[in-house]
This record gives C-alpha cells, sequence and structure tokens, in this order.
C-alpha cells in the first residue's frame, strides 16, 4: 500500500464529500469512497437517523457490506452534528484479510465521518432554508393571487383553500367580523365534511371565536377534549386544530382556522409561524376586497348605465330601441312610468313615440315645442323637475286628471342637436325627484340619445337598402316581361306596393297624336284604361308637361284636378313624368285614399328611383313589341314560305306562304317533321341529308329540290336554311323555300326558244346558202364560159354577180357566227397546229387583196415559231379579217403581219399606215353593226361585225384583241392568245407554275371548287396538277399521266375514294404512286388498311397539304443512280439535276440496294457491270424483296455490255428500257436520258 | 377519168356543180336522195363519191355508214358537202366514215384540192 496511493484517495473522499449537494448524495460519497482499495475495506455502511424517526437506518452500504456478519471484523464511528449523534459510519474487513484493524484505519475513518457529518449539518440546514424560502414563496403567490381577486366572497374561499393547501392541513374555515353584529359569520369552508358557511358565532365560541377574541393564535392538540370546542364538530374527525385572529393592526377582520383529522399529525411553531404570516395577509385582502365592494356598489348606477348603453348600442330596432331605452330609464330612475318622444325636424315638433306604465299611452300624439314637460325640454334644452305636476302651469291637458305626482323631463341631445326628449313619473305622492335622479337622468340621456340616432340612421340606411332591392326586383321583374301589356301592368302593381298606396295610373306617351293614353289602372273606382289626355290636363298631364313630379296634398280642392275623379275617394296624389334622358315615354299617378295618409319627401324620392326604371322597362317592351310586329308582319307577309323547326326537325311554326306553297294548314304540320311532311319516298334522303347539314352548318345552307304539296303534286323550291342559336345553343333552324317553278318553266321555255332559234339559225343558213351556192357556182361557169367563148363584155357583169354574192355569204356568215357566240352555241375546234404554214397560208390568201390596192405586205416571223394549241380555223378567221380590214384603209402603204411568241402567248400584230382612227371612232370598233363611221360602210364595204366576231373569237380562246390608233398615221391590231387554249368548261389540267418543278398531282375529287382551288393553288407551288371528277375519270386519268401522287376525296358518286384507291393498289404501274387521301371523312383505319401514305380532312389546309404533297414528290422525282464509273456518274447527276431531279448515287448493287431501302426514288439507272453485285444481282435481289421498298420502281439499265440472249432473258419483265452506253458519247446518252425522264410517267 | 357519184337533192346544185366538173374533166353521174345514192354506189363503177348531208329518204351520214358498211363501197373516197356549218358536223361526217369534208358554198379550187387528194393515182 503505497503513501502517494492513499493521499490520492483521501483527497478524492474529501472532495466527493465536498461536492455532493444534499444528504443522500453525502452518504454515497461517503461510502463509495470508503470502498477506495486504498483504504483495503470490504464493505461500508453508512447509518443516519431522520428528522422524523430517531432510530438510525442504513442509508447507504457500499463492497460486500452485510450487517451483522460474524465472520468480518467491524469499525464503528458516530456522525455527529453539531455535537449530536445522528448516526454510524461502519466498514468491514473479512478474516481472509487478516482481520483486523489498525491505528490508520480508525484515523481514515474519523476523517471520513468527520467530513460527513459536517457535511450532512450543512444540507440539512439548507435545506430548512429552502423551505423557509419556500414558504415565502407560497406565501408571496398567495398575496398576489389574492389581490388581483376582488370578488370578496371568491376572494374569501381562495383565501382558505391556500391557507389549507400551504399548511397541509384536512380542512378548514373562514369567517368574518359583522360589524353591525360583532359576531364572526363563516363565509368559507374547506373539506369539512359540515359546510357551515353563514354559521354565525358569538366572539369567544369554539376556535375560531376564541382567538377572534384573544387576537392570539391558538393550537388545540387534541380537539375532541377541547372544552370550549364548537358542538357543531362534537363528534366530527377533528383531531387537532389550529386557528388564528386576522387582524389589520388592531382591528379584527374575521378568524381563520385550519384543521388536521389524522390524529398522527400535530401543529408546530413552525405552522403557527406560517398561518399568522398567512392571516396578516389575508386580512389585508379581505379588507381590500371589502372596501372595493363598497366601491362598485357605488358604481351599480354606473355599471347599470353601461349595461343600458351597451344593450342599446346593440338594439338597431327602432321601435324596439325606443320602448327599450323607456323601461331601462324608468328602472334606473326606480320610477313609475315615463314617455319618449323623438324630434321631427321636417315638422319641427315632438312625436310621442313610446310609453311605459303609463294611464293613457299617447304613442303617436305630437307635441309643438314648448309644450308640456317634454315640449318645455326640447325648447330649452334643459332637463326639468316638476314637482307638483298637477299645480304645473304648463302640464298637458291629457294628464289633468291622472295620477301623476312628480315629473322629471329631459331633453335628449347629440351635442346641441335636439333628437327627442324623455319624460319620467312619480305617480307616488310620497316620491320625489332628487339631485342624484337628475344626475342620473342626464347620464343617461346623451347615451339615449345616441342610441336613437344610431337607430334612427340604421332605419333609414335600410329603409333605402330594402327601396334599392324592390327597385331591383322591380327591374329584374320587367327586364323578364317583354310584353308590353304585361309590363305596364306589372310597372303599375310594382310602384302601388313600392309606395304603399291606395292604387295607381299609368298612361304612355303617344309620339304621333302628343298625348298620353292611359294603359293600366290599378286599384282605383275608375277605370280610366283607353282614355287620353292632352298634355297639361290632369296630375299626369300635368308632369307630362313639365317634365317634374308633383305632390297634390288635397287632390279634390286642386284647380286641375281630373273631372272624372271629382266624387272619387282620391285624396292625394303623386305623380311623376317617365323620362328615358329628356325624352317623355309616359307618366304614372299614385293616390291616397286614406285621408290620414300624405305623400312625403320620402315617397316623392323612391318615386323618382323607380320612374327612370320604369321607364325603360316599358320602352324595352314597346322596341320589343315593335320589333315582334315587324317580325311577325315579315313572316306572315312574305312570299316565300317560312317555316322554324324544333332540332329533331319538327315544325313549331310557319308562315301563310308556307300553307299556300304546300297546301297545308298551320294546324296540321305544328308538331310535324318537316322532311317527311313535304318530301316523296325518292327525296326524302336528299331532304334529310340536307337538313342535317343545315342544323350543323354555321350559316346559311342553299340548295335546289323537289317537294311534295299536300295534294301529292310536286312543286320545285329553292329553300334556304339558317340554323337558329340562342345563347350559343343551336336550338333548331328556319326554312325558307322559294317556289321555283315558273322560274324553272321560265327556264326550258327560255332555253326551248334558244333551241328553236338556233334551228331557224341552221336552217335559214341552209336555205341561204343552198341557193347562194347556185348563184357563186353559176357566175364562176360563166365567167369561165365567157372567157373561153371570147365573150369579154360579159366578163364585168358577172363578175359584179359573183361579188355580191360573195358579200351575201360574208354576212349570212358573220351573222351566223354572232348568233352563234351570243347563243353560247359556238365551239372551239382545239386542236395542236404549226404556225408557221398558217401564217403563210394566210399571206397567201390575202396578199391579192393588199396588193390590189397598191400596198405591200410584209411578214415577219421567227423561224420556229413552232405549235401552237387552239382553234386554227377562227384564227385564221381572225387574221384574214384584220388583213383585210387594213388594206381597205392603207392605199399605197404597208401593212406588216408580225407573230411572235411572249411566254406563255402568241402576239399577232397587223400594223397598216393607213387613215386610222379617232379615240372616239376606236371606242365604238367593237360593237356590233357599227363601223367607225356610218358612211366607212358605203366607202369600204364589209358588214361590220368583222371586228366583233374577231374580239369575240379570241375572247373564246382565252385571248382578246386591242388597237391603237393615229389618225392619218395608221393603226395597230394586236391579238394576243395563249399558246394553249383549255377548254373552257373545266380546266383538267394545271401546268405548275414557274421554274421549280415539284412534281404531278392527280387530284381526284367530285367537288368541282376543290378542284380549282388545288389546281390554282398547287399548280403555283410548281406542281403540274390534272383532274379528274370521278373515280373511273381519275382511273384513266392515272394511268396516263403516272402521277407523282394522287390525292383522293372519299365521297364521290358511282365510284367511291375506297374502290379507287383499291383499283390503284392493283394496278402494279399505279399501286406504288403515294395515295393522300382529301377527306371529310375520318376514316384513317380503313385509309391505313388499304395503303394510303396520308390522311387529310377537309377543310384543306393549304399549307400542310402542299408541304405532304412535296414530300412524297420529292421522292417520287428522285434518281437512284447505281454506277460504278464515278465519272459517268458525275456527268449523268448535273444533267439529272438540271431536269429537277434528285440524285442518289450508289458505287454498286448492294450498295444501291441500301439506298433503296432508305428512300423509294421515282426512276433507278443501273449500270449492269459492277463490282461486288452486279446489276444482275440488283435485279434479281429486288424482285425477291418483292414489297420492301422497291417493288413498283421503274429501272432503266445503262450499259456498255453486249447483252446475250441469256442476258435478255434475266433482265426481262424487271426493267423499263435497256438504254446502250455504246458507241455513244455522254451528250448523246444524256438526251436519251432526258427523253426517258420526259416519257417517264408514260413508260413508269 | 374518173368517175364521180354527186348525190345532191338540189337541183340547181346538182346540175351547177356536175357541169363544174363534167368541164374539169371528171365523168360524173348524179344521185337524188340518199337511198338511191347508196343503192347506185353499191352497184360499182365510182372512184369517189360527194355526198350532200341533207337529203331525203336517208340522210348523208346514214348513207355514208351504209356504204362503208358494205364490202363493195367501203374503201371508196367519200366527201361529205353540207351547207350547215355548225361546228360538229366535221366531226359527226368524219365519224360516219367519210374522209374529208367540205361546205357550201363550193369553192371549186378548193373541193377539186380534196378530190384529187383521195383519187387513186392514175396509172
Amino acid at each position: 500500500m503505497s503513501a502517494p496511493s492513499l493521499r490520492s484517495a483521501l483527497l478524492a473522499l474529501s472532495n466527493r464529500i465536498a461536492e455532493a449537494q444534499d444528504e443522500e448524495a453525502v452518504c454515497r460519497a461517503v461510502v463509495e469512497s470508503l470502498c477506495h482499495e486504498a483504504f483495503g475495506f470490504d464493505g461500508v455502511g453508512l447509518y443516519l437517523a431522520g428528522s422524523t424517526a430517531f432510530e438510525p437506518a442504513l442509508r447507504a452500504s457500499a463492497g460486500a457490506f452485510a450487517a451483522g456478519e460474524r465472520t468480518r471484523a467491524e469499525l464503528k464511528l458516530p456522525l455527529r452534528v453539531e455535537q449530536s449523534a445522528i448516526g454510524e459510519v461502519v466498514v468491514q474487513r473479512a478474516g481472509s484479510r487478516g482481520g483486523a484493524f489498525e491505528q490508520g484505519d480508525l484515523e481514515i475513518l474519523a476523517a471520513a465521518a468527520n467530513q460527513a457529518g459536517i457535511a450532512i449539518g450543512r444540507t440539512r440546514l439548507l435545506a430548512a432554508d429552502r423551505q423557509r424560502i419556500a414558504e415565502q414563496r407560497a406565501l408571496l403567490a398567495t398575496l398576489a393571487d389574492l389581490s388581483g381577486q376582488l370578488e370578496l366572497d371568491r376572494l374569501l374561499q381562495a383565501v382558505l383553500e391556500r391557507a389549507v393547501t400551504l399548511l397541509d392541513v384536512s380542512g378548514g374555515e373562514l369567517a368574518i367580523v359583522d360589524e353591525a353584529s360583532h359576531q364572526l359569520v363563516i363565509v368559507a369552508s374547506h373539506n369539512m365534511g359540515t359546510n357551515a358557511i353563514g354559521t354565525r358565532m358569538e366572539l369567544g365560541e369554539g376556535a375560531m371565536g376564541h382567538v377572534a377574541q384573544t387576537h392570539e393564535p391558538l393550537i388545540i392538540p387534541h380537539y375532541q377534549q377541547w372544552a370550549s370546542r364548537s358542538a357543531q364538530y362534537a363528534h366530527s374527525a377533528i383531531q387537532t386544530v389550529m386557528a388564528a385572529p386576522l387582524l389589520i393592526g388592531d382591528r379584527l377582520v374575521g378568524a381563520i382556522a385550519s384543521v388536521h383529522s389524522d390524529p398522527a399529525r400535530t401543529f408546530g411553531q413552525g405552522e403557527m409561524r406560517q398561518l399568522n404570516l398567512f392571516a396578516a395577509q389575508a386580512a389585508v385582502a379581505i379588507e381590500n376586497a371589502r372596501l372595493y365592494s363598497d366601491a362598485r356598489s357605488r358604481a351599480t348606477e354606473q355599471q347599470a348605465l353601461l349595461d343600458t348603453l351597451s344593450d342599446l348600442s346593440g338594439e338597431l330596432e327602432l321601435d324596439k330601441l325606443l320602448r327599450t331605452v323607456l323601461e331601462r330609464a324608468v328602472t334606473l330612475l326606480d320610477v313609475t312610468g315615463g314617455e319618449l318622444a323623438i324630434y321631427d325636424e321636417s315638422t319641427k315638433d315632438l312625436l310621442i313615440v313610446a310609453s311605459h306604465n303609463m294611464e293613457t299611452d299617447a304613442t303617436g300624439t305630437r307635441m309643438a315645442l314648448g309644450e308640456g314637460a317634454m315640449g318645455r325640454v326640447a325648447e330649452t334644452l334643459q332637463p326639468l323637475v316638476i314637482p307638483r305636476y298637477q299645480e304645473w302651469e304648463g302640464h298637458s291637458a291629457k294628464y289633468e286628471r291622472s295620477s301623476i305626482q312628480s315629473v322629471m323631463a329631459g331633453p335628449l341631445l347629440i351635442g346641441n342637436r335636439l333628437v327627442g326628449a324623455i319624460a319620467s313619473v312619480h305617480a307616488d305622492a310620497s316620491r320625489e325627484f332628487g339631485d342624484t335622479d337628475l344626475r342620473r337622468l342626464m347620464m343617461f340621456a346623451p347615451q339615449a340619445a345616441i342610441a336613437i340616432e344610431n337607430a334612427r340612421l340604421f332605419t333609414a340606411e335600410r329603409r333605402r337598402a330594402r327601396e334599392q332591392q324592390a327597385l331591383l326586383d322591380t327591374m329584374q321583374d320587367l327586364s323578364g316581361e317583354l310584353e308590353l301589356g304585361r309590363v305596364l301592368g306589372r310597372v303599375l302593381e310594382r310602384a302601388v306596393s313600392l309606395l304603399g298606396v291606395t292604387g295607381g295610373e299609368l298612361a304612355t306617351y303617344d309620339e304621333s297624336r302628343k298625348d298620353l293614353l292611359i294603359v293600366a289602372s290599378h286599384n282605383l273606382e275608375t277605370n280610366a284604361v283607353g282614355v287620353r289626355m292632352a298634355l297639361g290636363e290632369g296630375a299626369m298631364g300635368r308632369v307630362a308637361q313639365t317634365h317634374e313630379p308633383l305632390i297634390i296634398p288635397r287632390y279634390q280642392e286642386w284647380v286641375g284636378h281630373s273631372t272624372k275623379y271629382e266624387r272619387g275617394s282620391i285624396q292625394s296624389v303623386m305623380a311623376a313624368p317617365l323620362l328615358i334622358g329628356t325624352r317623355l315615354v309616359g307618366a304614372i299617378a299614385s293616390v291616397h285614399s286614406d285621408p290620414s295618409r300624405q305623400f312625403g319627401p320620402e315617397d316623392l324620392r323612391l318615386l323618382q328611383l323607380f320612374a327612370p326604371q320604369a321607364a325603360i322597362a316599358i320602352e324595352n317592351a314597346r322596341l320589343y313589341a315593335a320589333a315582334q310586329q315587324y317580325f311577325e308582319s315579315l313572316m306572315r307577309n312574305n312570299p316565300v314560305a317560312i317555316v322554324n323547326v324544333d332540332l329533331d326537325g319538327r315544325i313549331t311554326s310557319c308562315n301563310p306562304a308556307f300553307e299556300r306553297l304546300f297546301g297545308y294548314r298551320d294546324a296540321d304540320v305544328i308538331g310535324r317533321n318537316l322532311d317527311q311532311l313535304v318530301t316523296t319516298e325518292e327525296t326524302l334522303g336528299e331532304a334529310q341529308a340536307y337538313t342535317d347539314r343545315a342544323m350543323q352548318g354555321g350559316s346559311v345552307t342553299g340548295g335546289i329540290g323537289r317537294r311534295r304539296r299536300k295534294d301529292g303534286s310536286i312543286v320545285d323550291v329553292e329553300i334556304a336554311s339558317v340554323p337558329i342559336t340562342v345563347a350559343g345553343e343551336r336550338v333548331g333552324m328556319i326554312g325558307l323555300y322559294h317556289d321555283i317553278s315558273e322560274l324553272l318553266q321560265a327556264r326550258r321555255d327560255a332555253e326551248a326558244a334558244n333551241e328553236t332559234k338556233s334551228r331557224f339559225l341552221a336552217s335559214t343558213s341552209h336555205e341561204l346558202r343552198t341557193p347562194l351556192n347556185a348563184i357563186l357556182g353559176y357566175s364562176e361557169m360563166l365567167v369561165e364560159q365567157a372567157t373561153e367563148d371570147g365573150h369579154a363584155e360579159y366578163l364585168a357583169d358577172l363578175g359584179k354577180i359573183h361579188s355580191a354574192g360573195q358579200h351575201l355569204l360574208s354576212v349570212i356568215n358573220d351573222i351566223l357566227d354572232l348568233s352563234k357566240i351570243e347563243a353560247g352555241k359556238m365551239e372551239l375546234y382545239l386542236e395542236t397546229f404549226e404556225l408557221r404554214p398558217l401564217v403563210d397560208e394566210v399571206a397567201t390568201t390575202v396578199r391579192p387583196l393588199v396588193e390590189k390596192r397598191g400596198n405591200r405586205l410584209d411578214v415577219v416571223a421567227a423561224d420556229g415559231l413552232g405549235t401552237m394549241h387552239g382553234d386554227k380555223t377562227r384564227l385564221r378567221q381572225v387574221l384574214l379579217n384584220l388583213l383585210s380590214n387594213a388594206s381597205k384603209f392603207t392605199e399605197a402603204g404597208t401593212i406588216t403581219l408580225a407573230v411572235e411568241r411572249e411566254g406563255a402567248e402568241m402576239l399577232f400584230r397587223v400594223v397598216d399606215t393607213g387613215i386610222g382612227m379617232t379615240p372616239d371612232q376606236m371606242s365604238r370598233l367593237f360593237e356590233a353593226f357599227s363601223q367607225a363611221d356610218a358612211t366607212i360602210a358605203s366607202k369600204y364595204g364589209g358588214t361590220g361585225l368583222g371586228l366583233t366576231i374577231s374580239r369575240l373569237f379570241c375572247r373564246m380562246m382565252g385571248g382578246d384583241v386591242t388597237v391603237q390608233s393615229t389618225p392619218g398615221a395608221g393603226s395597230t391590231f394586236t391579238v394576243r392568245l395563249p399558246a394553249t387554249t383549255r377548254a373552257e368548261d373545266e380546266q383538267a389540267s394545271w401546268p405548275a407554275v414557274g421554274t421549280p418543278r415539284a412534281g404531278t398531282v392527280l387530284v381526284v375529287d367530285d367537288d368541282p371548287s376543290v378542284r380549282n382551288l388545288l389546281g390554282r393553288f398547287l399548280s403555283r407551288e410548281g406542281f403540274q396538277v390534272e383532274t379528274a371528277a370521278d373515280g373511273a375519270t381519275g382511273l384513266r386519268r392515272a394511268r396516263e399521266v403516272v402521277p407523282d401522287v394522287i390525292t383522293l376525296d372519299v365521297l364521290m358518286p358511282e365510284m367511291d375514294g375506297w374502290a379507287v384507291l383499291t383499283e390503284l393498289k392493283r394496278d402494279p404501274r399505279l399501286g406504288s404512286i403515294p395515295v393522300i387521301m382529301l377527306t371529310v371523312v375520318d376514316d384513317k383505319p380503313t385509309g391505313f388498311a388499304l395503303g394510303v401514305a396520308e390522311y387529310l380532312t377537309k377543310p384543306i389546309e393549304r399549307n400542310r397539304l402542299a408541304g405532304v404533297l412535296s414530300k412524297y414528290a420529292a421522292a417520287a422525282r428522285q434518281v437512284l443512280l447505281v454506277e460504278d464509273d464515278a465519272g459517268t456518274r458525275r456527268v449523268l447527276r448535273r444533267a439529272l439535276e438540271q431536269e429537277g431531279w434528285n440524285v442518289v448515287e450508289a458505287a454498286n448493287g448492294r450498295a444501291g440496294l441500301e439506298r433503296l431501302a432508305e428512300h423509294r426514288p421515282g426512276l433507278v439507272l443501273l449500270d449492269l457491270v459492277m463490282p461486288e453485285m452486279d446489276g444482275f444481282e440488283f435485279l434479281d435481289e429486288l424482285r425477291r424483296s418483292g414489297s420492301a421498298g422497291g417493288s413498283g420502281v421503274p429501272v432503266v439499265v445503262l450499259t456498255g455490255k453486249d447483252l446475250t440472249e441469256e442476258d435478255r432473258r434475266r433482265l426481262n419483265g424487271g426493267v423499263a428500257r435497256v438504254v446502250q452506253k455504246r458507241d455513244r458519247g455522254p451528250e448523246a446518252l444524256l438526251a436519251d436520258v432526258r427523253e426517258l425522264i420526259a416519257a417517264r410517267p408514260a413508260s413508269r | 377519168m374518173a368517175r364521180i357519184l354527186l348525190v345532191e337533192d338540189n337541183e340547181m346544185n346538182r346540175d351547177m356543180l356536175s357541169r363544174r366538173l363534167q368541164r374539169k374533166g371528171y365523168e360524173v353521174t348524179m344521185a337524188v336522195d340518199g337511198r338511191q345514192g347508196v343503192d347506185m354506189a353499191r352497184s360499182g363503177g365510182y372512184d369517189l363519191i360527194l355526198m350532200d348531208m341533207s337529203l331525203p329518204e336517208i340522210d348523208g351520214w346514214e348513207a355514208t355508214r351504209q356504204l362503208r358498211a358494205a364490202p363493195e363501197t367501203r374503201t371508196v373516197p367519200i366527201i361529205a358537202l353540207t351547207a350547215h356549218a355548225m361546228a360538229g358536223d366535221r366531226d359527226k361526217a368524219l365519224e360516219a366514215g367519210c374522209n374529208d369534208y367540205d361546205t357550201k358554198p363550193i369553192e371549186l379550187p378548193r373541193l377539186l384540192g380534196k378530190i384529187e387528194a383521195l383519187l387513186p393515182a392514175k396509172p
């Protein structure tokens, strides 16, 4: 055992004990520290006597401590606190250690015991201090609590409960001194078994009586044996009692008692001290509360007022409020009864509005200022006490013999403004009004005034709100009503109810007659509806004239009163004009037949609020009625049959024209299905489809159809249908039928007449030509004969006969042409012809005529004029006409025929150096039967129809003839004709506009507008557009042109789009052409199942369509060039691209197949001899893969190989054409390819 | 000498045209209506037929059709002559089987050109 470790163990022991905060910790510190192995003890125990029991008990042990173990040696030392032993410390050592204790052990133990004693003493002192502090705190808490408690009863109870808790007793009682009787009254009891509250005790009686008498606290250890014990608790469980007086200084306030019912508990000096402390504080608290209670009772009046006010301010119902105020006042002032009056500012008097407990209820009576008690105070604005009312000089007559003894009245004022007055009365002669009463009244009055005023304002507000509501109701009511008669009735009824009057009248202003017409009467003795009143006549006439409202308080005395009400019960009248802006619509009058009712400014205001709304409602109804009437009249008198049907197609109404047209009566058709009513079996489907379309359509749907009359006859009608939409919802349809039977008949007649005319012309022509034929023929023959026979003298006359015949023939021809053109019978014979031969022929024909007048004919036409598509005969006729005209009006000059191509047009100019024309002459130049000058015909001949006909021909061919001329210098006639004239009725083909050729599109659609639209639009987009109006034509055109893309409508007559599509796909040459469905039928699944490329629904989005078409057309305009020689590829690519093709290259067959899988081209140009995969293998693969990308693509073989019979066999069926490269330069090859491509559609 | 059958119902025209053609050296035989024209043509011996279209009995179109149907006249050139100048007459005539078409009044040089073009080359 080393000294340092022993020292450190001792140091640790001292430290732990010193650090211990309470007794428990000290004990543990002692035993645990002593168990340190440095000390060599096996067990340590500590015994301590507590504050409650003297016998020490084991409080802590450590190590192998066993009390009373005999095998061990024990060493004990007492623990002392300030010399008194409070316990002992015991250490044990087992025999195995040698058992014996040495001096060193004793010293260690003594030191530990000494330190432990000091420490325990210290903690016990500390605990006592803490308890005192806790008591102080509890008291402070009690006081703080109690000081906040001012309700005496609750305070007393709280004080007692605090004391019981503080003293930790079973229960207690509290009594206070009743100063009047000098007794104690028990006012609080807690947990006493018997509740003795209210019990009075004499001083000296019982524990509390005792301490109250002695002013000293008292402990009664054995209460049941105590001589002065209270009989009440004689056999109770109370064991010990401690009581204390409640004193403030020497003054006794009360007493408090606390009891233990547990015999083990006793009261000590500590408890006594606590109770004394507590009692002093409680006494103060109780006294405070008593003082407060007094103060409060003084404040009760104020509180009552407060109550009154808070009560009243919440009361906004004016009548109720007035009564309540009065009742409160009566209660507050403790009087018999009272009255309350309010001041009417309009009449400057008082109106009694409430009466309480008075013999006479004067409510409703008015009093002038100065009259009676209230009148007096209302005048003076000062309160007034009238001790002996019956003797008072100003007393009111109505209370003359009443029981009223004394009266106190006060004005109700807000600031200096008079609101009303209040009066309180004593009927009891012994009662008098004193200063206190006056003070109370003065406190009460202003509050009451404010409450009354608030209520009045509120009532006024609410009345206004009610009026607004009533007006709103009126407006809603009226706005929903459009029938004029009902609106007028409603307006009047509303006005009568709004104003609370007996009845009224309403008149409308007749603009045309400048007078009023009474249109509604409500609850008046005389119903004057229909009576007219001049402006200025009667109340309504007066307001209609002045545009100002009017109140007539005594109607019967009014100078302007209407004679018709002379002996009526009408007492007073209020009337107002009905105006919209300044425009008079009518007038309204309201009457009271009750003489006690009067119209006031409020009524007037209300009427003025009402009048404009009523005016608007009436005007709306009038406008509506006018519109309705207009519409009615339109329907009724319309020569067009009009029928209204609902969504189900059932007739809801129809007009007389409908009845006339179809032969049905209105009543027969209502509710019938329109389509079934007026159709035959054949036309029902068409009519229903039409109705469906019209119902769904956005606006007017029109058409022509045949319908059935009631008698079964058929009528041709033009139909227009207008869908009816109300508030965004489709509700039905209006159908209009216009009988066009006559129109159609007229047209048929006209057509027949025209036909007759044509036949007449044809036959006349025939009849005229036949003899002319003979005249011309014989004269020609005679010329020949005369020449042969040498009879020259006849030749001149024969020539004249022939010439006259020729002239007659040309006149007939011209008239015939003109008639045919005007009748639309002239048809063009379109053909393609070389221009040059035609020009030469015309020149040859006209040359003799030109030269006859000394003129020279120049023909200016470049070589290679090319061809033109048009009517060759008509063109020739036009040119001959212009040239012969030119030669007629030119002498010894030059006539030039110049022909040139200008873009898509051909220009023919006939220029002469003749007499020319003035602008005036030119303006009439092309008119039929008008030559430039009337004298010209005689001088120059001609029918005057030539130019007219020439122009008409040119226009038919899509061109025109124009003229420029200078008088004396010559004229220039210019003919412009399209190089290609299209058939007039339908343009089936639209050439691409501009240079970029996007490809060829075939549009198959039965709707001409779609064809035209797409033709125009797509051609501008660079497509060559071909059109077909039906499926069969579509297929034919597809085979002819083999387009790059086809657009196809579904709904077409005869052969629908699906059938066309199926047929297209079946044709090996057409099957690969992408087809784009363009339809209103949304059936994509069918489309894609049948192999369409795209499915677009109408309406057509043009740009989208163009995009889609471009995509497919571009693919179709792609050439796959499979060729191993890069040089050849380069040359071909350049050539192909110039032709507008996109070129994809592949250096051998395998690469070619790969490209083919990526993009399906429009054409494959294939070399045969190539590395890796040659042309033959490529074709075999292509055939084998079938539809996988390459099927149907035309293949053109380009080869330098001499094809053997075997080669040809292998190629058979797989290629469209074979082009030999051998012996041909690149230019020649290109020309071949160009030709192939140009012919591609046909060879595809 | 070419033999021409002129089928024409109008006497004056028939006389005038036949005389003019004869003056030009043709051998002209005349028929006055369609039926006679067909009968005579089928009896043979004509190098060319000038056929008026508005004929009594059977008209020129029908007559032409009948001649084209008959083996013995199938190849004889026929020129239609008509006073109708309506468009479509020409097509109608060619459709019926005429080789060419000319309108009345006759312009003799033009008609002679057409006749010569259709006559078989002279041996």
